[in-house]
């Protein structure tokens, strides 16, 4: 009976199927280049619209009478205000934005996404939000453009609408302060329960006191993601962090010379696998119970600015204080300045932890200088480093005398654990040959070694490939370890 | 208009199902593949329940709505599935994928794409030619769009003035054509 009935069910929508019209007319049909898209379902092309950003989505109500209405049925919006004349268009934006909004169908939102400047339309644009709130919406990303002007009108801090901060629907919260001159203090209000809310991103915020920024953490039941990107902590002395579900933690500071942080994070982490981080360690972190950690990135700079405040000391202690931190995860990326930012005080070296987990070392952001010799202090602390990565090649300063130089002492992990060692934007210098040379000659398991050439680096092409190929051939000491450059 | 894309290595393991198209084209296709269209999977489950089919591979299952040159790209596009369903997370990726979307040209060929894919209840490709649409109405002017699908504007011209005034900030800086 299924059958029977399915089969008539496949077969019936035959006859008004567009499709089998094409077949018989195709040749026809294309010479005219008739409207076929308009015959799509209403249900398609809606789903097209909530694609567009609604300015294209409204717009295709003047195509034809067919789509004068099929807008006013999305459910995400985006508004982006921007373009050089941005100001003059200031009035028909804002319209546009009310307009939208009102003769929109009152289904809920899913997606609202509004990128503007703020200047005196402070209580519009709450308004906005207000109703993206009520219309249950589940994605929120707000980019806030705000100068001067807009401050000394209001005086006040921008306030966001308090029913935002007690959204049950929301699952996704973006919040983006714009401002060249200087940063935006977040007003947080005094209740707040996000009760669905998974990724939470703060940027370019300036938190007003411990007190507010706990009441935040503490609203955020579900949370699993966070990233807290170039927020300013000099009104702040400590923050715990401390979500029961949090998976990802992203901690970028400032990147200008607003050095005025020191704030302490204490990081909680039941659940958190994923750490990232960037900064110059203005900020001190310490982590507790955070023996679920998988993969963290430490991307350190700032080498010029820390040297001129001399905060050498300082950095090397915080280093410290993250590496022991992170002491359980399985793989690790970090700028090579960590290993150097760890020898500003070298009576720590003595107590790195052992990174007893630790399968894959990562060095990202800039080229490893092998020459500084801490190298070889770290890689003894990992017993299990099965894989070495050098993400933006690697060099040898020329005071080092290349014939002396050795990687010292060599770590257990090169006769038991390493399997493969990838190189890219490798330049063939001779200093890099000396490095690979080394490393091939102490890894006695090596399996892979990769090296990628960089085209503005590397010279002599894929002839002299094959002879530096052939040449690293001679000084593998495992005999099974293929060499292959791309 | 042949059944090109379409495996014809008959030696391969997997099971094979054989789709019949509205122009009597017949494609064998891997289950892998033909299961990701939910309604003949949800066709093929029926005649497995009904145990009509026990020789498997040996059932045609009708598709009087698709035509075989739908079909083959529909069958082409599900191959390269893997490596295109992945999230774009950088501009990169984007812009890859907007070169994937742009091989699937004209509009009437993204209509039949989006017409099959919504007929046979396959969700990746409907979304994936949803948007490859999409991205040709994107920062348009409306007339690219009319000209592009064929649309003929049927509002009396201050029908269409008085809508051009009142969303005046969404008809500015589109895209040259």
């Amino acid at each position: 009976m299924e059958i029977v009935r399915r089969r008539r069910a496949i077969g019936e929508t035959m006859n008004v199927s567009p499709l089998a019209r094409k077949a018989k007319n195709q040749k026809l049909n294309d010479e005219q280049n008739t409207d076929r898209i308009s015959n799509l379902p209403d249900a398609i092309l809606q789903r097209i619209l909530t694609l567009l950003e609604t300015k294209d989505a409204v717009k295709t109500s003047t195509l034809s009478k067919r789509w004068q209405y099929l807008w006013m049925s999305i459910t995400d919006l985006v508004f982006m205000e921007d373009g050089p004349d941005k100001r003059k268009k200031r009035v028909q934006f804002m319209n546009f934005v009310e307009r939208v909004l009102v003769l929109r169908e009152s289904s809920d939102l899913t997606l609202f996404v509004l990128s503007c400047d703020v200047l005196n339309d402070a209580s519009r644009i709450n308004a906005w939000i207000s109703a993206a709130v009520m219309h249950k919406v589940q994605v929120l990303s707000i980019g806030l453009g705000i100068d001067e002007d807009s401050r000394c009108n209001s005086e006040e801090p921008i306030m966001l609408p308090h029913c935002l901060f007690t959204s049950e629907s929301l699952t996704y919260l973006s919040l983006t302060y714009f401002n060249l001159e200087s940063y935006v203090l977040l007003k947080i209000p005094s209740s707040i329960w996000f009760s669905s809310l998974k990724t939470l991103k703060i940027r370019f915020a300036v938190f007003p006191d411990d007190r507010s920024m706990q009441r935040l953490l503490s609203g955020v039941p579900v949370l699993e993601d966070l990233t807290l990107d170039a927020c300013c902590w000099w009104n702040v002395r400590s923050v715990c962090i401390s979500a029961p579900m949090l998976k990802t933690l992203a901690i970028y500071e400032t990147v200008d010379g607003l050095d005025q942080d020191d704030c302490q994070f204490l990081i909680f982490g039941m659940n958190l696998k994923y750490f990232y981080y960037g900064g110059k360690l203005k900020n001190e972190y310490l982590f507790y119970k955070t023996s679920s950690l998988m993969k963290a990135v430490i991307y350190l700079g700032g080498k010029d600015s820390i040297e001129k405040d001399k905060r050498q000391r300082e950095v090397s202690y915080r280093v410290h204080k993250l590496l022991r931190g992170l002491s359980l995860v399985k793989k690790l990326a970090i700028t090579p300045y960590v290993i150097e930012g760890l020898s500003y005080a070298e009576e720590l070296l003595a107590h790195l932890p052992v990174f007893c987990n630790l399968t894959c070392l990562k060095f990202i952001g800039e080229p490893m200088n092998f020459a500084s010799g801490e190298l070889g202090n770290i890689i003894q602390k990992l017993p299990c480093l099965n894989s070495l990565i050098f993400n933006v090649g690697i060099f040898l300063s020329p005071y080092c005398e290349e014939g002396e130089w050795k990687l010292d002492p060599v770590a257990p992990c090169f006769s038991t654990h390493l399997k493969s060692i990838t190189i890219r934007e490798f330049g063939g210098t001779k200093g890099e040959l000396h490095v690979v040379n080394f490393l091939l000659e102490s890894a006695l398991i090596l399996e892979r070694l990769v090296i990628s050439c960089s085209l503005d680096k590397f010279s002599g092409g894929v002839g002299r490939q094959k002879e530096v190929h052939d040449l690293l051939m001679l000084s593998r000491r495992s005999r099974t370890c293929a060499i292959e450059f791309s | 208009m042949s059944n090109t894309s379409e495996n014809p290595n008959p030696s391969s393991s997997s099971a094979k199902i054989t789709l019949k198209t509205s122009d009597n084209e017949l494609f064998e296709v891997e289950e892998a593949v033909a299961m990701k269209f939910c309604t003949v999977k949800q066709y093929f489950e029926d005649e497995k329940d009904n145990d009509v089919a026990a020789r498997g591979s040996s059932t045609v299952i009708p598709l009087p709505n698709v035509h075989s040159a739908v079909l083959a790209r529909l069958i082409s596009y599900c191959k390269k599935l893997p490596q295109s369903n992945a999230v774009a997370d950088n501009h990169e990726e984007e812009e890859t994928k907007k070169k994937e979307r742009k091989q699937y040209g004209t509009p009437g060929d993204l209509v039949d794409l989006i017409s099959a894919a919504n007929y046979l209840d396959f969700k990746e490709g409907l979304e994936f030619f949803n948007q490859a649409l999409a991205d040709h109405i994107q920062n348009k002017s409306v007339e690219y769009v009319r000209k592009f699908f064929g649309i003929k504007g049927d509002f009396e011209p201050h029908e269409e003035e008085k809508y051009r005034e009142e969303y005046a900030w969404a008809f500015e800086g589109v895209d040259e054509d």
